[in-house]
């Protein structure tokens, strides 16, 4: 019984072996899942499809991808396609899918992992950071000329060192700048699903004189936005270029978080064999940040959301701009970031 | 012996019906793959990978049945009493949040202990929100198809406020601190989700069985079901016996919160329920209002969700069409008659 039993034992470990040397043969597509927002949000999760289907045209690869509905089934789709063997990268977006990917990562040493927004410890996961300050910097500067009462108002989701390093470097922007505007004390929300709330924070904030006004607040910014919009004052945009909300009237620039250039290297560096596990953090100078103004990416989003600009930014503030992205790609300016990030 | 005649013989076979539903189910579900442009053969060859196909496979079917098995006994035993109880998913929902409570903030129990306190919790809070409307019943009349079901949105508003804010452990995620390590439910196949979640609720299906079919008091409570006017007659006390029945089902469907808490997830996520507790419903009707049918129907509907994660990313088919087929399968074994008249084409 014992011998019988012994055997079989070995016979499904052989098999086993068989089928871990066939797959690991056949690994050569993308996987990617979704946050669970899902496609068709504007931002983030459109933006992260765009970069794995830029690599999967380039590459010529297969390209797979899921969009679970509750951050309870992150750990099984991310078994679901690890085991399978067949993936030469596995993309996760959003930060709430780190606790699962510790988990499989560790269970699934041999499989490359990329994760947004978030730091997973484990050496098969590069961790895909942005350094938001820096974006915010771009955006301020812009913010500093087009103000004409001099005061802009910020409004942000929650209070918390993520959010913190969009207005330090915003901040910052609006001092470098130089043009007399200052920046009101920021408003937290506490949620990022509340427009509501979100567009009495920024009701208040006009109301005490900001003619602009930036939220980072997921959903809730949106709220903020359409304040803009009533009281007929400047507003910008986050993450994507969200210039075409307003249909281009009061919505003159937007910082963007480029998920789609992050994702897109990363898988590219996966199937070239020079994927790197640990944490990767760009700005500016490598262009996972910028702005949608700017003359490189404007055309881009133009051409993504179908719509033109129609404010115009004076050329001499663009050029402004141009000049700060140039320091600080060449680190003559120093973004600061909350002491959480050092 | 007619050729007809066998054929009813055949289909007096128990479970026939139910085999030939799903059979349809599948062939419809097929040809709507076909029409919408994806290859069926393909699309249904990683269903079944998914399902079973690998250990992995096989814990996520057996993971996903878990949860449909506790919230389809909880609707079978109040509908055995004749309760309409449409309110399983905020039943659920609070027992699952109870436990989570109980499990983070006791601290001084040993494992089995406490296990048992934060399972034992869980229970409780169900059953206590199944009061409200079974009080409502019995002191005004409310109908219960409104009352519980308004109750579930509370529910899913309430626990979502709780892990939002003042439950809220630290981070970017919502949802509550992990449960302590003892009372957590042992896993049965690791690395997999698999628990013995599993395992209490076969025991709870055995439970239902028992309590229901072989005792008095669950004997008296089918005959409330049934016809309330002759249990009356025979000195049967309607309004105790449905409230018992509407506490032990929101009692089964909080035990099922609990376990998804305590045994798979360890701690209470937002929004971590798409919805158990109105497949529940689904899945008590397709296992034919029998607590040994609801074992097989939620194992049915494991098979698909599991299956259907496989299918959606092996062959890009939406999640939405592995739904439909159990649409489908609800509505064929929904009309076994239907089947019945369409086979043997004989009036009744």
């Amino acid at each position: 019984m014992r011998v019988i039993s012994r055997g079989l034992g070995i016979a499904v470990l052989l098999l086993f072996l068989l089928f871990s040397f066939a797959f690991a043969e056949g690994a050569s597509r993308i996987g990617l899942i979704l946050a669970t927002g899902g496609l068709g949000d504007k931002s983030f999760n459109d933006i992260s499809y765009a970069g794995a289907l830029k690599a999967k045209e380039e590459l010529g690869v297969e390209l797979d991808y899921v969009e679970p509905k509750a951050i309870a089934e992150y750990e099984g789709y991310q078994r679901d396609f690890a085991s399978s063997g067949e993936y030469e990268i596995i993309v996760c977006v959003g930060f709430d899918q780190a606790d699962a990917l510790n988990k499989i990562a560790q269970e699934f040493p041999n499989q490359k992992f990329a994760i947004v927004d978030m730091v997973v410890n484990q050496p098969n996961v590069a961790s895909l950071l942005f350094k938001a300050n820096e974006g915010g910097f771009l955006l301020g500067v812009i913010a500093a000329y087009m103000t004409q009462s001099k005061k802009i108002g910020i409004v942000g989701g929650m209070d918390i060192p993520l959010i913190r390093d969009f207005f330090i470097g915003f901040e910052e922007g609006v001092k470098w700048a130089n043009t007399g505007a200052t920046v009101l004390p920021t408003v937290y929300v506490g949620g990022w699903a509340d427009p509501t709330k979100g567009k009495e924070l920024a009701l208040s904030l006009i109301d005490a004189g900001c003619d602009v006004i930036w939220a980072a607040a997921g959903k809730s910014g949106l709220g903020a936005l359409e304040a803009a919009k009533e009281r007929g004052v400047y507003a910008m945009g986050v993450d994507a270029c969200q210039c075409y909300l307003g249909e281009g009237k009061h919505i003159f620039a937007s910082m963007t978080k480029r998920v789609d250039v992050a994702v897109y290297e990363t898988i590219k560096a996966a199937f070239t064999g020079t994927f790197q596990g640990g944490v990767m953090e760009k700005g500016v100078s490598e262009g996972w940040v910028g702005n949608c103004r700017l003359p490189e990416e404007e055309p881009l989003w133009e051409e993504k959301f179908q719509f033109t600009h129609s404010i115009e930014i004076p050329a001499q503030v663009l050029e402004r701009v141009k000049e700060a992205k140039e320091k600080i790609t060449r680190e003559e300016i120093v973004v600061p970031r909350p002491p959480e990030f050092q | 012996m007619s050729l007809r005649d066998s054929w009813r013989k055949c289909l007096s076979f128990p479970f026939l019906s139910e085999i030939v539903a799903i059979l349809i189910a599948f062939l419809l579900g097929s040809l709507v793959l076909l029409f919408t442009g994806y290859p069926p053969g393909q699309a249904l060859r990683a269903l079944f990978r998914g399902a079973f196909g690998s250990r992995n496979a096989f814990g996520q079917t057996l993971t996903q049945a878990t949860p449909i098995l506790f919230t389809a006994l909880s609707f079978l035993v109040s509908f055995r009493a004749g309760i309409f109880n449409i309110g399983v998913e905020g039943q659920f929902l609070m027992g699952a949040l109870v436990a989570a409570l109980a499990g983070t903030s006791i601290k001084v129990l040993p494992f089995p202990v406490h296990l048992l306190c934060a399972l034992l919790a869980g229970g409780g809070g169900g059953a206590l929100w199944a009061l409200f409307p079974a009080w409502l019943k019995a002191r005004f009349g409310a109908h219960e198809v409104i009352t519980t079901m308004m109750m579930s949105y509370i529910a899913s508003y309430f626990t979502s406020y709780l892990v939002n804010y003042p439950c809220k452990a630290p981070g970017w995620v919502a949802q509550t601190h992990p449960v302590e390590r003892s009372a957590l439910l042992p896993k049965i196949l690791p690395p997999t989700q698999l628990s013995f979640t599993f395992v209490v609720a076969l025991a709870f299906a055995f439970f239902v069985f028992y309590f229901l079919f072989r005792t008095y008091l669950g004997f008296q409570i089918r005959a409330v079901g049934l016809n309330p006017e002759a249990a009356s007659n025979r000195g049967i006390p309607i309004a105790s016996h449905q409230i018992l029945a509407f506490l032990l089902s929101g009692f089964v469907a909080g035990i099922g919160g609990a376990g998804e808490v305590l045994g798979v997830h360890g701690k209470f996520v937002d929004g971590f329920s798409p919805g158990y507790g109105w497949d529940g419903i689904a899945v008590s009707l397709v296992g034919r209002l029998h607590p040994f049918g609801c074992v097989f129907a939620s194992l049915l509907f494991g098979l698909l969700r599991a299956g259907g994660m496989t299918m959606t990313r092996v062959t890009k088919v939406p999640l939405d069409l592995s739904l439909i087929i159990q649409a489908l399968v609800i509505v064929f074994i929904a009309a076994p008659r239907f089947i019945r008249l369409v086979f043997l084409r004989r009036k009744e």
